[in-house]
């Protein structure tokens, strides 16, 4: 828990970064909530799942940087190698910071969040509120900051700029799911539904695709999570610092 | 050349390092007697952080072995470095963080005293009343302390610093030494890397010298500026008669008259009777002595004699 508690430290302290994703995603809830109060037939439901929408998109842009920044900062600016120094083993240095990573992607979602059930609330024509609006606006959002935040961490861990490893991740991430569309139309649906972005895309949105049922995707997102997280471990492992 | 060591903190065994053709530290063995201050001498660019690095499991040797506290690193890395502390290349911080906060998060690193040891540590380097500052706004100076608070977190047995000194002012500098020497006076191994000659002059017990990777000389302070040349210097009322006197005095190479008639003596080995002998020489032959001195060259001076030799512009090493 201490080393958890210092990694979330660390993130949460760079606060250029955390700000601007408070705002980023803020303004994101700022938008759900004026339409809410100013579209007379804007419905509570419809301010959840819209909102749940704009946010699941908002939430994983920000987590991409958050991820690739967790991933590739000490590295960057050479606070890696005293994290070596305290003999704790490698692959746990970098294992802590997928946990911490998650902490503070709750932390910056949580404001535009709270507006959003504000938003809910306060629409004219409120609706029946069902539980689904409500676990796509907390499942769909951290699980799609989670996993996308997940993958930068990983690609950061390869790299030695923070700046390169924002905007390599925001590439991959924006080509990902480009290549698994093509992938499925050319060449396999089934291949193209096992990679990373496809399975993002079914888990976080619940949905049961023609070839992998929701059970089967999360299981293909969980082991590609695995397999991130492993090769950033090795990465550290046999890094030189 | 060094006699009645203590064990060895760290012992390296033909430690080579090569980057594709570029052998940045070639063919190093060398054992630091543990419970002293050590210097590892030699201008920038000559590997000395390269070895400092595998010496702390940050990079791997290409060739040789490397004991630190008698483990082998790599191999048990983690029980060895469990009470070593460090800075290599310069200190760096988490700049967003208080320097206290920044203890904090490296703290949790260790075990749970490593945390009660912030304040010591902090006073120790003369860092409390700053230590509610950004550490963004520290500077160097500040920051090489705060390291050394940071390498003192886990009570270490053994201490690595890299060019410690590199940004304290003067009497950061004499601070500086004084913290070292009461390190080592409480039993702790103090490894220092460093291209300032003066400064490892003062504060080290033992040195090594380093040019191109390779270990040139090794030994302590006396004994590797012992080694160089050593002369008396002499001033009489007739040079020319001195130097034919001075010359049969058993135990001097050589007598020239210098700038303003001085005589340079040349000796194998400056003792006192060796003193009392020129002395004796001169006033036995009615020559007054009006001034005479042992001259023994400074470590700079040692430095760049031995050094001159590699092919290297030895100056490299001057400060």
């Amino acid at each position: 828990m201490a080393l958890l508690r210092a990694e979330v430290r660390r993130i949460l302290g760079r606060r250029g970064s955390i700000a601007g994703a408070v705002v980023f995603n803020v303004l994101f809830g700022v938008g759900v909530l004026i339409w809410a109060l100013t579209a007379g037939s804007a419905s509570g439901d419809a301010a959840l799942s819209d909102g749940a929408a704009l946010l699941q998109v908002s939430v994983a842009i920000s987590s991409i940087v958050l991820g690739a920044v967790a991933g590739s900062w000490d590295v960057d600016h050479g606070t890696m190698r005293y994290l070596v120094l305290t003999g704790v083993p490698r692959p746990k240095l970098a294992l802590i910071r997928a946990p911490g990573l998650a902490v503070a992607i709750v932390v910056v979602s949580l404001p535009a969040i709270v507006l959003v059930l504000l938003a809910a609330a306060v629409a004219p024509a409120p609706g029946p509120q069902g539980s689904d609006g409500f676990v796509d606006l907390f499942y769909g959002v951290w699980v799609a900051g989670i996993a996308y935040g997940l993958l930068s961490l990983t690609i950061g861990t390869f790299l030695k700029s923070s700046t390169v490893a924002i905007t390599v991740a925001l590439l991959v991430n924006l080509l990902g799911s480009q290549i698994a569309a093509l992938i499925q139309d050319k060449v396999s649906h089934t291949l193209g539904d096992l990679l990373f972005s496809e399975a993002a895309r079914i888990v976080i949105g619940r949905e049961h695709d023609d070839v992998l049922s929701l059970g089967v995707a999360v299981l293909v997102l969980l082991a590609w999570v695995a397999a991130l997280l492993g090769a950033a471990a090795l990465r550290v492992q046999r890094a030189e610092y | 050349m060094l006699t009645d060591l203590p064990p060895p903190v760290i012992s390296l065994d033909g430690v080579t390092k090569r980057f594709g053709r570029l052998a940045a530290v070639d063919d190093v063995t060398v054992e630091v007697p543990a419970g002293s201050c050590f210097a590892w001498l030699g201008p920038n660019g000559c590997g000395k952080t390269t070895l400092i690095r595998m010496m702390l499991g940050l990079a791997r040797p290409t060739a040789g072995t490397i004991a630190v506290r008698g483990l082998p690193v790599p191999g048990r890395t983690r029980e060895a470095l469990s009470r070593v502390g460090g800075i290599v290349e310069e200190p760096r911080f988490y700049p967003y963080l208080t320097g206290r906060a920044n203890l904090e998060v490296f703290a949790a690193h260790f075990d749970a005293a490593a945390a009660e040891r912030i304040p010591a540590a902090l006073d120790r380097v003369g860092l409390t009343d700053r230590a509610g500052d950004a550490v963004r706004k520290y500077s160097l100076g500040m920051r090489q302390r705060l390291g050394v608070a940071r390498a003192l977190l886990n009570d270490p047995e053994l201490l690595v610093l890299d060019e410690p000194t590199n940004g304290l002012d003067p009497a950061g500098l004499v601070e500086f030494r004084d913290l070292i020497r009461s390190l080592v006076d409480e039993g702790r191994s103090v490894f220092v890397s460093s291209h300032i000659l003066d400064e490892v002059q003062k504060m080290a017990d033992h040195v090594a010298i380093i040019q191109r990777g390779r270990m040139v000389a090794f030994g302590t302070v006396d004994e590797l500026v012992s080694g160089g040349r050593q002369a008396i210097v002499v001033r009489t009322v007739e040079p020319e008669r001195a130097v034919a006197l001075l010359q049969a005095v058993p135990g001097v190479r050589r007598v020239t008259i210098g700038e303003q008639g001085l005589l340079d003596v040349e000796v194998q080995r400056i003792g006192d009777e060796l003193l009392a002998a020129t002395g004796r020489a001169l006033y036995d032959a009615g020559l007054p002595v009006l001034e005479l001195r042992p001259v023994r060259e400074s470590l700079e001076e040692r430095f760049l004699e031995i050094t001159a030799g590699t092919g290297v512009d030895a100056r490299e090493g001057e400060r």
